[in-house]
């Protein structure tokens, strides 16, 4: 899925914001915010999309200041926050629903946890590039990084897999 | 009083944040244990001292920076700390029992949050 901006409306509906370029684009568009609002307002897509969506909302509305935890944690930026929408909507919906968070660094986390030894961490930052860290068992850990645009990165996936074995 | 005892020593890190703990089995989240852009991740030695007594520290000296009463610790012991290359540095300030983990390396960000999530995983959290 292309990368879209979405925002809630004054009904509280999920919109997309992204202007189109022709009117075959601005059609298309419409269609894929019919087709996302359809969605979000199911329950399976109020609770892929609907709940995380809602808690960035209350991140960035939360920690969009310095030092929002009184310890020099950095402002959560809308790029980041932008980014993060984006990356949720390129989950495939075999991938558990994600715990977003806010890290000190400004940036936005997605954790997927199953237990203390069992945990997948990937940030966003707004600046098109990806961090992982994890525990996938005992004595397997990873990080680094990966670039991400519009498609989840392959290398996400596959840790994600491996998270869902684990 | 005198620090890095064979078993180890018990710290404590204050949480003020709810999303910094998790509700459904009563761990610490990773964004607990972050160092700040100083690299110097505030923590009590708090070996010996009572459950009342640790409490009192985080009345007495965190709570009125922060602006806000904690609604948590983690305990973690320093073994854990050093297995992670890290170090403890036992300031004294503003009390005899501050100190700060120290030894992040904050050029390598994704090193940094494995450092944090491992931490996290070896803490006990034990609510206010």
């Amino acid at each position: 899925m292309s990368a879209i901006a979405i925002g809630r409306n004054s009904t509280g509906a999920w919109r997309s914001t992204q202007p189109g370029v022709s009117e075959a684009a601005q059609k298309i568009q419409e269609v894929v915010r019919g087709v996302l609002e359809g969605f979000v307002s199911s329950a399976t897509g109020q609770r892929r999309l609907g709940d995380p969506f809602g808690a960035l909302e209350a991140i960035y509305e939360d920690c969009a200041a310095p030092n929002w935890d009184s310890e020099g944690a950095l402002p959560v930026s809308a790029a980041a926050l932008e980014e993060a929408i984006n990356l949720l909507l390129t989950l495939p919906t075999t991938v558990p629903v994600p715990e977003p968070l806010a890290e000190r660094s400004g940036r936005i986390a997605f954790e997927w946890y199953k237990r203390p030894d069992c945990i997948y961490v990937l940030s966003t930052g707004g600046t098109k590039e990806l961090e992982f860290a994890a525990l996938l068992g005992l004595g397997y850990e990873i990080h680094g990084k990966c670039p991400f645009s519009d498609a989840l990165p392959s290398i996400v996936l596959d840790h994600l897999k491996e998270f869902q074995q684990s | 009083m005198s620090f890095d005892t064979a078993p180890g020593e018990t710290l404590s890190r204050y949480i003020f944040q709810r999303n910094r703990i998790r509700s459904s089995d009563s761990t610490v989240r990773h964004t607990a244990f972050e160092p700040p852009p100083t690299g110097r991740l505030s923590v009590y030695w708090t070996t010996n001292l009572s459950n009342p007594d640790v409490w009192h520290l985080c009345q007495q000296y965190v709570e009125p920076a922060v602006g806000k009463p904690a609604i948590a610790r983690a305990d973690f012991n320093s073994l854990h700390v050093y297995a992670e290359e890290l170090a403890v540095d036992l300031d004294g300030v503003p009390h005899e029992r501050h100190a700060n983990v120290i030894g992040w390396n904050l050029a390598e960000p994704t090193k940094t949050r494995l450092q944090a999530i491992k931490l996290a995983s070896v803490a006990m959290l034990v609510r206010a």
